[in-house]
């Protein structure tokens, strides 16, 4: 539901979507042995009607709001870079877990659906339809109609906000997963 | 060029485009000397293979595998 409501931005939709995929699933429930296989199953549903209601929509990007949300995108690269493009000391990415243990910790991804709401509108937006409706850049710069740039721009904030956002709220590692 | 304000933007575009041949260079003469990027990297994998494995569309033992 949460995932629906994120990617539409729009409670009333995400919970047609929702009711949609939970009612198709509940036709077919008999044929799955086992329960994570059918929520998996429950979830392909769901995302095939994300990404149809999202093609019914016109979704034309509000051009001066995206650009005043890239503009808030500076002051945070001032305080993750110096003014050389090197990372700051206090902000260079530092070990995470292995993706092993990372996703099956509850703790992880508690983390990870709170930063995923922390984001900024568009970039949310065009990182859900990226990673969670597996949509190529191609057809959400085409779907947004925005520029092949400013897709690239916004999954790139999305990926260092995301990563940055993990590392404050307290993701780390002991173990040999990355460098220090 | 070595920047890391533009290597990670590198980072994040080559996993939704093929880079050239020049970007890949400069990446490949980035990591080798800065633990910051080479742990952002794999950062940012984590997060594709989570939200992939969240959304069903592979599960973690197949994310995990497959690069």
């Amino acid at each position: 539901m949460r995932f629906a409501r994120l990617q539409l931005r729009d409670a009333a939709a995400a919970e047609d979507a929702v009711q949609e995929a939970l009612a198709a699933a509940w036709t077919q429930a008999d044929r799955f042995a086992g329960q994570s296989e059918h929520k998996t199953w429950v979830f392909g549903i769901l995302r095939h009607k994300l990404v149809d209601t999202l093609r019914t929509r016109q979704r034309t990007v509000n051009l001066s709001a995206l650009e005043s949300e890239l503009a808030d995108e500076a002051l945070l690269d001032r305080e993750l870079f110096k003014d050389n493009g090197h990372w700051s000391s206090q902000t260079k990415p530092r070990p995470w877990p292995t993706p092993e243990t990372a996703l099956r910790q509850q703790q992880f991804w508690a983390l990870f659906e709170m930063c995923l709401e922390h984001l900024p509108e568009h970039i949310g937006r065009v990182f859900m339809m990226r990673e969670f409706l597996d949509l190529d850049t191609d057809a959400i710069c085409s779907e947004l109609q925005m520029t092949a740039n400013h897709c690239s721009v916004l999954m790139y904030r999305a990926r260092l906000r995301l990563r940055t956002c993990l590392s404050e709220k307290g993701l780390s590692s002991e173990d040999a997963n990355g460098e220090v | 060029m070595g920047k890391c304000k533009h290597i990670t933007r590198l980072l994040s575009d080559a996993l939704d485009r093929s880079l050239t041949t020049g970007e890949w260079v400069a990446i490949r003469l980035h990591l080798p000397t800065c633990s910051g990027c080479r742990n952002y990297r794999k950062q940012i994998r984590l997060l594709r293979d989570a939200a992939h494995t969240m959304s069903g569309i592979s599960t973690p033992d197949k994310a995990s595998s497959d690069d």
